[in-house]
């Protein structure tokens, strides 16, 4: 693909979400739910369309010629020394493959949409919104400066922002939105002192050049001006120069994986995630469990060449990411609101890709984002019609019975679920494929393997005591006595999401379930460009089939324990629970392990209370000085009384006179000493 | 063109006096526009030329504008001609004869700027290189021969190349920091022409009362 | 076509009268339009010498700050009009000399 096919397309896919959001969001309340439903969602698949040709020009290429840099344009140009920002955009396979996910997924969730806004009277902002949500993200996956992909990392929290309180009136959700953007900003700031860092590091160093293979290195007319712009292959191409380990990369890169932590609600900037459920459920489906979240995951997989010089850095990531995928997974085993358990379900399935990304296994990371997003935007998906169903309920203690009233709702949920749990559907693929990774790499391997299939056992757990709970069992409220089905608009896009989760992982890893798959194909080449270091290795086969063999069985395990208890319910946990040691699990399950509380108390109120206390010992010490400073210049004035008259131009007079005096004097002076 | 200087000269210091002695405010306004007018064409002379279309823009288009329009909303009657001997005008008056006599003898004597500054690649100035590109070789032994020079090097690449060289290389942060100036100009002027709830126009409670507030803000 | 620097000293003794002409209406006009007017006549005189000096030294950076000075003289028409309008919707009295609030 040539630089200026690759920009035309670039631009057609940003171009798009972005008048869908100004066609929404100016003329659409004038002309109408018909018009926003029309332009919304047209303009999603178009971009959809645009990215389609995209990947067949990708997957066209010739190898070694499938990465595309363009220049759009040069932004800032401040001279040699200084900074200077092009508007590039790259186009490789791990962009397109996010593209697929982001406009393809993005699509069905706006067609979804169409229904799920039906009655809401802000349906033009809503799509509004949602439309500049995709340009946003299109923009932040392109983007091959890293200027503009902090502009598109900050507009995707500003329109993450906008969507978590679109219901503005419920205070609940103007609070979660103001929570989300807080801690969005503590990542902007990371990514941006990174830049920084960067930047001051290498805008003087020679700039180097690798060629791609049979062609003339374009960078290299650059390095003769020694223009640095912050372009992405600049850096990886330059990031040797950083030293390889040294304290100053590991900086760079944990400011970067921090920044990746609060986009992707990774501990300890997690807490944000659950309450961003406040939003409209198409929202969480495509912002807050497929797209958004899964950005810090892209964030870490673009920086590979720098991730990769930074052992101690991606160490820490590793751990971080398994860490909160065993903290949510008990988190989310005693969450009673249907969307909150997705939601701690998507902090625990993020944390796993992470770790992925952490141990070097980027391909598996990558792997584990695109079936995730297709079977959690399956979940929200289905879960939303249930709670369009029980009329806006969303405590799954009011629902249960739901499968005989929404057939086909339940079995999209239960085949999700299972994706979910890893057993037989897209779950058993990728999260079996990134553990295995686990096995052989990473900090102290298979230390965290092992807590890896701990998060197994959880998951099938958490998974199927939702299923169980919400769809089996007795009605226990009348709201789900009289649930029905919902509307063709709002279940097309659910069943096409349950036959992608069912089928996707048997397509891609034909005829074997564990092992090299095509995305690992696909994609190696980007993470074995020249000038990145070593990847992960693949654990043998043997190794593999063991793996693979030994966490589906926990999955099952945590599966059939489930049945048992929230379905069967011949299982009291209540029993094993009640003994000394245990008996603090499921508060602290409960209370989401105490974490707004602490924060609260650590953060918040230490802050008041030191403003209440500078008020305190401010008031008095401040205000003595100010007064006896005022009193003397009262004193002083007083003295000047006299010849303030109070008329403007009297004051101008002085002034001129002075001025008058003063030039001459000046002249005088410099005639004398000529 | 020498010619043309002075008498251009000549007629904006005429029509300056129009602005300040005019007893009616639009007489004013309109020498005003004439000034600003005359003084665009002398940057024009002297090779300004994009200072010349800002200045006609700006000043003879929006600001004059603003003034004409603000003339006729408020409608200010004509004011007495100042008596003959008042004191602020004999100190006025002082004032131009002292200023103008000083600057012209010290510009007549060179007093006004170090002649070594315009010979080539000299610093002066406590270090300081004037002009982006020093006159070169022969021109050397006349310094000042580049005086408006239509190919002085200043203009060399262009004036409004050279300027924009200028304003979004060396001075980009003055130049953002004008626009910082202009939102808050604007943001004032909204703030300050907005409706308040003071009652009607020409009320005199509300005139005592903003003596009041301003007696007491004073205290 | 060209300027002989003879010129120069007169040049700087128009933006001189100029700019104390302006100073001196400052002083004498009551009217604060007026007011107004004169202090854009002192900035540019100032504007005048220094496109001037530019022009002399051969050197940008006179009209660079010409340049700046224009954007500052338009930011204070803005704010001083807009302070008029505001003295003016209250009910006073379009006088320089009215306006003494100062002394108290």
């Amino acid at each position: 693909m040539s630089p200026s096919t690759a920009a035309l397309l670039a631009g057609l896919v940003l171009l798009f979400p972005l008048a869908g959001s100004a066609l929404c969001g100016l003329i659409g309340p004038v002309l109408g739910r018909r018009f926003v439903n029309l332009a919304g969602t047209l303009s999603i698949g178009a971009a959809f369309a645009v990215t389609l040709v995209i990947f067949a020009q990708v997957l066209g290429a010739a190898s070694g010629h499938q990465s595309t840099t363009a220049t759009l344009w040069n932004w800032l140009d401040l001279g040699p020394g200084n900074l200077n920002v092009s508007v590039d955009v790259t186009i490789d396979q791990l962009s397109v493959l996010m593209l697929l996910v982001i406009t393809g997924v993005g699509l069905l969730i706006h067609v979804y949409s169409v229904g799920y806004m039906e009655h809401d009277p802000g349906v033009a902002r809503f799509f509004s919104y949602m439309n500049f949500f995709i340009f946003s993200m299109v923009l932040l996956v392109l983007a091959a400066n890293m200027i503009i992909l902090i502009i598109g990392w900050a507009a995707v929290a500003l329109s993450s922002y906008l969507l978590i309180g679109f219901w503005y009136e419920r205070e609940s959700a103007v609070l979660a939105a103001r929570k989300a953007m807080i801690t969005q900003v503590i990542g902007d700031v990371a990514l941006v002192i990174a830049a920084i860092l960067i930047f001051v590091n290498l805008k003087s160093v020679p700039q180097i050049c690798i060629p791609p293979p049979g062609e003339v290195c374009a960078l290299q007319l650059q390095s003769s001006q020694h223009l640095f712009t912050l372009s992405l292959p600049q850096i990886f191409a330059n990031a040797s120069s950083l030293g390889a380990g040294s304290a100053l990369i590991t900086l760079i890169c944990i400011l970067l994986a921090v920044g990746a932590f609060a986009k992707s609600a990774q501990f300890p900037l997690h807490t944000w995630l659950p309450d961003a459920m406040e939003g409209p459920t198409p929202v969480s489906a495509l912002i807050h469990a497929a797209t958004m979240v899964t950005a810090g995951v892209y964030l870490i997989a673009r920086f590979h060449p720098l991730f990769d010089l930074a052992p101690i850095a991606s160490g820490m990531v590793a751990c971080v990411g398994m860490g909160t995928a065993v903290m949510a997974g008990f988190i989310a085993l005693s969450q009673v609101d249907i969307k909150r358990v997705i939601a701690y379900s998507t902090m625990s399935q993020i944390g796993l890709m992470i770790f992925a990304v952490g141990i070097g296994a980027y391909a598996a990371g990558m792997y584990q984002f695109l079936l995730h997003a297709f079977f959690k935007a399956l979940l929200f998906l289905a879960a939303g019609n249930v709670i369009h169903a029980v009329h806006d309920e969303q405590d799954i203690r009011e629902m249960g019975g739901l499968d005989s009233r929404m057939r086909v709702t339940a079995w999209c949920f239960l085949v999700g679920s299972l994706a979910l749990a890893g057993f037989l559907f897209a779950g058993m693929f990728s999260k079996e494929d990134l553990l295995g990774f686990g096995l052989i790499n990473g900090p102290g391997a298979p230390a965290l393997y092992i807590v890896g299939i701990v998060v197994n056992v959880l998951t099938g757990l958490y998974a199927f005591r939702l299923y169980g709970t919400a769809f089996r069992g007795e009605p226990r409220s009348d709201a789900a006595r009289n649930a029905h089905e919902s509307k063709a608009v709002m279940l097309w896009p659910v069943v096409i999401l349950a036959g992608l989760s069912a089928l996707a992982g048997w397509i891609l890893q034909w005829p074997i379930a564990f092992g090299p798959h095509l995305i690992d194909a696909f994609l190696n080449p980007v993470f074995t460009s020249p000038g990145s270091g070593p990847i992960a290795k693949a654990p043998s086969l043997g190794l593999g089939v063991i793996g693979f063999v030994i966490g589906v069985t926990c999955s099952l395990i945590g599966i059939a324990i489930a049945l048992r208890i929230w379905v069967r319910r011949d299982l009291d946990p209540s029993r094993v629970l009640a003994r000394p040691g245990l008996r603090l699990l499921p508060r602290l399950s409960f209370n989401k392990l105490y974490f707004d509380e602490i924060y609260d108390a650590l953060l918040v109120r230490p802050t008041r209370a030191l403003a209440r206390g500078l008020r305190r010992v401010g008031d008095p010490v401040m205000d003595s000085w100010i007064k006896g400073v005022s009193g003397v210049a009262t004193d002083f004035s007083s003295a000047f009384r006299t010849i303030q008259t109070g008329l403007i131009r009297d004051y101008a007079s002085y002034m001129v006179l002075f001025v008058v005096i003063f030039t001459v004097a000046v002249m005088l002076a410099a005639g004398l000493a000529k | 063109m020498n010619v043309l200087l002075a008498i251009l000269l000549i007629l904006a210091a005429i029509s300056a006096l129009g602005v300040v002695f005019s007893s009616q405010t639009i007489y004013s306004a309109l020498s005003l526009v004439l000034t600003v007018g005359l003084l665009a064409v002398v940057f024009l002379v002297l090779n300004a030329q994009f200072l010349f279309v800002v200045q006609l823009i700006v000043y003879a288009g929006a600001v004059m504008v603003l003034f004409v329009f603000i003339i006729a909303l408020l409608d200010p009657a004509a004011e007495d001609r100042p008596r003959f001997l008042d004191l602020r005008l004999i100190l006025g008056v002082l004032a131009v004869a002292a200023l103008c006599t000083a600057v012209f003898v010290a510009a007549r004597n060179d007093v006004t700027y170090d002649t070594s500054c315009t010979t080539q690649a000299v610093t002066c100035m406590h270090g300081y290189t004037v002009g982006s590109l020093a006159a070169t070789g022969d021109q050397a032994a006349d310094p000042f021969h580049t005086f408006g020079f239509p190919e002085n090097a200043v203009n060399r690449a262009g004036n409004v190349q050279t300027l924009a060289n200028q304003l979004f290389h060396t001075y980009v942060l003055p130049f953002e920091i004008t626009s910082l100036l202009l939102l808050v100009a604007a943001v004032g002027a909204v703030y300050l022409t907005r409706r308040v709830a003071v009652g009607p126009r020409r009320d005199p409670q509300a005139e005592q009362r903003w003596r009041d507030d301003l007696v007491e803000g004073a205290e | 076509m060209t300027l002989s620097q003879a010129m120069f000293p007169w040049l700087l003794l128009t933006a001189a009268f100029l700019f104390t002409l302006g100073a001196l209406g400052v002083l004498i006009r009551r009217n604060p339009l007026v007011v107004f007017m004169c202090i854009e006549l002192m900035l540019n005189a100032v504007n005048l010498a220094l496109v001037g000096y530019s022009s002399y030294l051969n050197s940008e950076e006179g009209q660079v700050f010409a340049f700046m000075v224009i954007v500052v003289a338009a930011a204070e028409v803005v704010v001083g009009l807009g302070l008029l309008t505001r003295v003016f919707s209250i009910g006073r009295e379009l006088d320089v000399d009215d306006l003494d609030e100062l002394k108290q």
